[in-house]
């Protein structure tokens, strides 16, 4: 089952009606596990085939079970060691042998969500004795809550079961369903029109690359195909986020964000904190923050500090670019993520040595700098993006169409009209949001989200049910 | 003094939580919450008044994106029976998802690119009787079925071979009945009747509607009327009905007693239709039968037709060639001869192809197969005696 598709919709509001229909939290615990295994069902219709995603999570809960019994929390490092192996073994990691893998076909889908939210279990239930007791229903509610299963976004468990433990509620306001309807429409107007033309686009656009095209004509394709899909992507996984999110509204759930307009960004740490927040959030916790400790630790010298900073993010943001995928495309879009906000970190570091603190600051709070490095950080991602789209085939395919001048034109031209575009979008926004009544940006009032809500649902219904168009997939529903 | 950011501008705000600020307008100072009951009305009204511009506007974008001129100047609204074209007339036609057509008429009023005169020394001449799909309804004349078994038969018979088209579109089926004596003074080799479930239907659409139809005046015909205008509406037909099951749901669930002559045993108003066909056939069968002129009735599909022919099946309860088999029925009784064409289009991967989506007659690609067909048919039962001794059996 697609998220964006009405059968989702369809399947959220009899679980939401139910859901709300009862007062107990068994009530509402057993509801949202029957709308979830129902979710899940979808996607196979054999049960042997849930088998190692059932096992994934048996394992999971007597690591959990494990860590708070005192004679049994010894096992921490076998158990986070397995837990991982396990889940490489089962997403059939490139560099495992091939003959060790299951032979038949089972389903994966949320396998890295998963794995991210059973990490988080086992490492907070070791580090804390006093870390709650997670009933085996309440696992299994926050490891594969429909909502979030496909593709996040990655909830802590505390915070979870702040929202759905809690014994009495009030009722479903209309300010909580206003604000999961507008979630809901824009979400769908986001995957079903705008990544469906998006990613036509780049199809379009990579058909009519070749090297026999005129010269200006190559280069404003390879622009198309290059700036396209981070677009796309963008549109995607926010518009799945904002459907989530509004679906969840109507479980009184407020999942957290995973986008805050990263490509408002003006350097690619800034990016990072804009872009699949809640795993950049569990990386820092988990991955930067005991790394860095460990590090500064062992460090000799205070000099070494901002160098270790630098480091610990290269490794951070690598593994963010090698968990997307098992292939070697997927190490250098690692590489490109790691030596990108590692670079940055000491970039910004050596410029502020030399230029001083105040001149630095100078430096970062001019318009044009920031506008610049706004524009760079948008050309930065969109190539380091080819490894995680394309093939090195094709990778070859597209460099050889353009050539080497046309290589470095369309990376110049990127960088140029992404400053250019970036820059106005973000003034328009600026404006836009400006213009306020009673003290509230115009744009934010209900009458106006209401016209808007309404146009972006007659677009999408349009695509969808008379232009019978296919909902494009979730990009991250692969990962 | 460490000139190192501070990490935690590294990563999202409150990432400990996980939980970011809520959406803006559910935090954004509706404080306090309190819901005006006005917004009860209001919203609702903003919506539905946003629909109505945005199809406004859509309606305007589709207008000027799919010019459309259905209306052919050359036409002469007479009676049911005097439809026809203006003499040596030109016109210039087009449907919003076809192609602009020009219409040129010779000195008699008939679409053909022949003149009307007398017929050539040692010329094979056939006269087409109809409407709409008789006409090749906004197709480009030179793709027309009767353009292309002219050329056809010319190439074939390796001797002159010219049809005089008659079709009108709009003629009622006994508007194409009384034309038969002008179609004889031709002095045609052949004439052909092209019937569709349309013509029939129209012949008698001042009697009684079926039980549970509305008065026409209503305001639902009205607003359902208007619907029909509307280029928006026509161009998102033409994207939907590309699926091909969804248009067949569609067409018969919204199609009453339109749709009935696909879904036998016949109700008692197609009985009464397919017995005024019968005696109209009648009168035609006589009096082409004491020239000497054969008649031959070819019934043509409409897009729903062809795409049942495939997808019966799935529909129970309907049957594609039960109208053709009861012309079939009426046509031998009369001893006129019947081409079958609905075997030509069965089989085809995306009959949609074949038709104007929306609109539902064939386009040239229709055209074209229909033209085929009927020239298998007439060399397989020697209906042009002259040219098939010459050129023995025909085939593809």
């Amino acid at each position: 089952m697609n998220t964006a598709s009405f059968s989702f919709l369809a399947l959220a509001l009899i679980a939401a009606s139910a859901y709300n229909a009862g007062k107990s939290i068994a009530w509402r615990q057993w509801t949202l596990l029957a709308a979830s295994i129902c979710f899940l069902s979808t996607f196979s219709r054999s049960l042997v085939g849930f088998l190692p995603l059932i096992g994934f999570l048996v394992l999971g809960f007597i690591g959990l079970r494990a860590m708070q019994w005192p004679s049994t929390r010894k096992f921490y490092v076998p158990f986070l060691i397995l837990t991982v192996g396990v889940f490489v073994w089962l997403k059939k990691y490139t560099f495992l042998p091939s003959l060790s893998f299951l032979r038949y076909a089972y389903v994966t889908i949320g396998l890295s969500y998963m794995l991210f939210r059973v990490l988080h279990l086992l490492i907070e239930a070791h580090a804390s004795p006093s870390f709650q007791k997670v009933s085996f229903v309440s696992y299994l509610n926050y490891t594969l809550n429909f909502m979030t299963l496909v593709s996040g976004p990655i909830d802590r468990y505390e915070h979870f079961a702040e929202e759905q433990l809690v014994p009495c509620r009030a009722p479903l306001s209309i300010f909580e369903a206003g604000e999961g309807i507008h979630r809901i429409v824009v979400g769908f107007f986001k995957v079903v029109v705008l990544s469906w033309l998006l990613i036509g686009l780049q199809k379009e656009s990579l058909d009519a690359l070749s090297a026999g095209q005129v010269a200006r004509m190559r280069i404003f394709t390879g622009v198309a195909i290059a700036v396209s899909y981070p677009l796309y992507l963008y549109a995607n996984f926010s518009g799945y986020t904002d459907i989530v999110v509004g679906v969840g509204r109507f479980f009184h759930f407020r999942l957290p964000e995973n986008f805050d307009r990263p490509f408002a960004a003006d350097n690619l740490m800034s990016f990072w904190s804009r872009w699949h927040m809640t795993l950049s959030a569990w990386l820092k916790r988990y991955v930067y923050d005991p790394l860095l400790l460990n590090m500064m630790r062992q460090a000799s010298s205070r000099a070494w500090e901002p160098y270790i900073g630098g480091f610990a993010l290269f490794v951070t943001f690598f593994l963010v670019g090698v968990w997307h995928g098992r292939t070697s495309e997927f190490l250098v879009f690692g590489l490109s993520q790691g030596v990108g906000v590692g670079g940055n970190q000491m970039y910004q570091i050596l410029l502020a040595k030399r230029l001083g603190r105040a001149r630095y600051r100078t430096l970062t709070s001019n318009y044009f700098y920031s506008q610049l490095s706004r524009g760079l950080t948008f050309a930065y991602f969109t190539f380091s993006l080819f490894w995680f789209w394309s093939t090195w085939k094709q990778i070859g395919a597209i460099g050889h169409a353009l050539g080497a001048s046309g290589v470095l034109s369309v990376m110049l031209l990127t960088f140029l009209g992404s400053t250019i575009v970036l820059s106005t979008v973000e003034a328009a926004r600026n404006w836009v949001l400006s213009i306020k009544r009673d003290g509230k940006a115009a744009l934010q009032r209900r009458y106006v989200l209401t016209v808007v809500d309404t146009a972006l649902m007659v677009v999408s219904l349009w695509v969808v049910v008379l232009l019978n168009v296919p909902t494009p997939e979730i990009v991250y529903k692969a990962f | 003094m460490s000139v190192v950011p501070p990490v935690d501008a590294l990563f999202p705000k409150r990432s400990d939580a996980g939980v970011s600020e809520p959406h803006s307008r559910g935090a954004s100072g509706e404080s306090p919450r309190k819901f005006p009951r006005r917004d009860y009305l209001i919203l609702p009204l903003l919506s539905l008044s946003t629909i109505l511009i945005m199809a406004g506007i859509g309606e305007i974008a589709a207008r000027l994106l799919w010019t459309e001129q259905q209306s052919n100047s050359c036409l002469v609204y007479g009676s049911a029976e005097g439809t026809r074209y203006k003499p040596n007339c030109v016109s210039v036609t087009k449907l919003a998802e076809g192609p602009w057509v020009t219409n040129k008429y010779n000195e008699c009023g008939y679409r053909s690119s022949a003149p009307c005169g007398p017929k050539p020394l040692g010329a094979i001449r056939i006269v087409v009787l109809g409407s709409s799909n008789a006409d090749g309804f906004m197709v480009p004349y030179e793709e027309t079925f009767a353009a292309i078994i002219e050329q056809t038969l010319s190439n074939r018979c390796e001797r002159s071979v010219e049809v005089q088209n008659l079709g009108v579109t709009g003629l009622l089926i006994s508007g194409a009945a009384s034309r038969t004596e002008e179609a004889l003074a031709l002095k045609p080799d052949v004439i052909f009747l092209v019937v569709t479930p349309n013509d029939l239907l129209r012949n008698f659409m001042n009697e009684p509607r079926p039980a549970g139809g509305r008065a026409e005046t209503s305001l639902i015909d009205r607003f359902v009327g208007g619907m029909e205008a509307s280029r928006a509406v026509a161009i998102t037909r033409h994207y939907l009905y590309r699926d091909q099951e969804l248009y067949l749901r569609i067409f018969l669930k919204s199609h009453g007693d339109d749709a009935d002559y696909l879904r036998p045993p016949f109700t008692s108003i197609w009985e009464k239709r397919f017995q005024e066909f019968d005696s109209l056939l009648t009168a035609m069968a006589a009096k082409a039968q004491s020239q000497g002129v054969p008649l031959v009735v070819i019934s043509s599909l409409y897009r729903q037709q062809a795409a049942l022919l495939d997808a019966a099946n799935d529909f129970p309860g309907t049957d594609p060639e039960a109208f053709e088999r009861e012309i079939s029925r009426i046509a031998s009784k009369h001893d006129v001869l019947n081409f079958d064409v609905t075997g030509d289009f069965r089989g085809i991967a995306h009959t949609e192809n074949l038709f104007y989506v929306a609109n539902g007659h064939m386009n040239a690609g229709g055209q074209a197969l229909l033209a085929r067909s009927v020239v298998r048919q007439i060399f397989a039962n020697h209906v042009l005696r002259a040219c098939t001794q010459l050129s023995g059996p025909y085939s593809d």
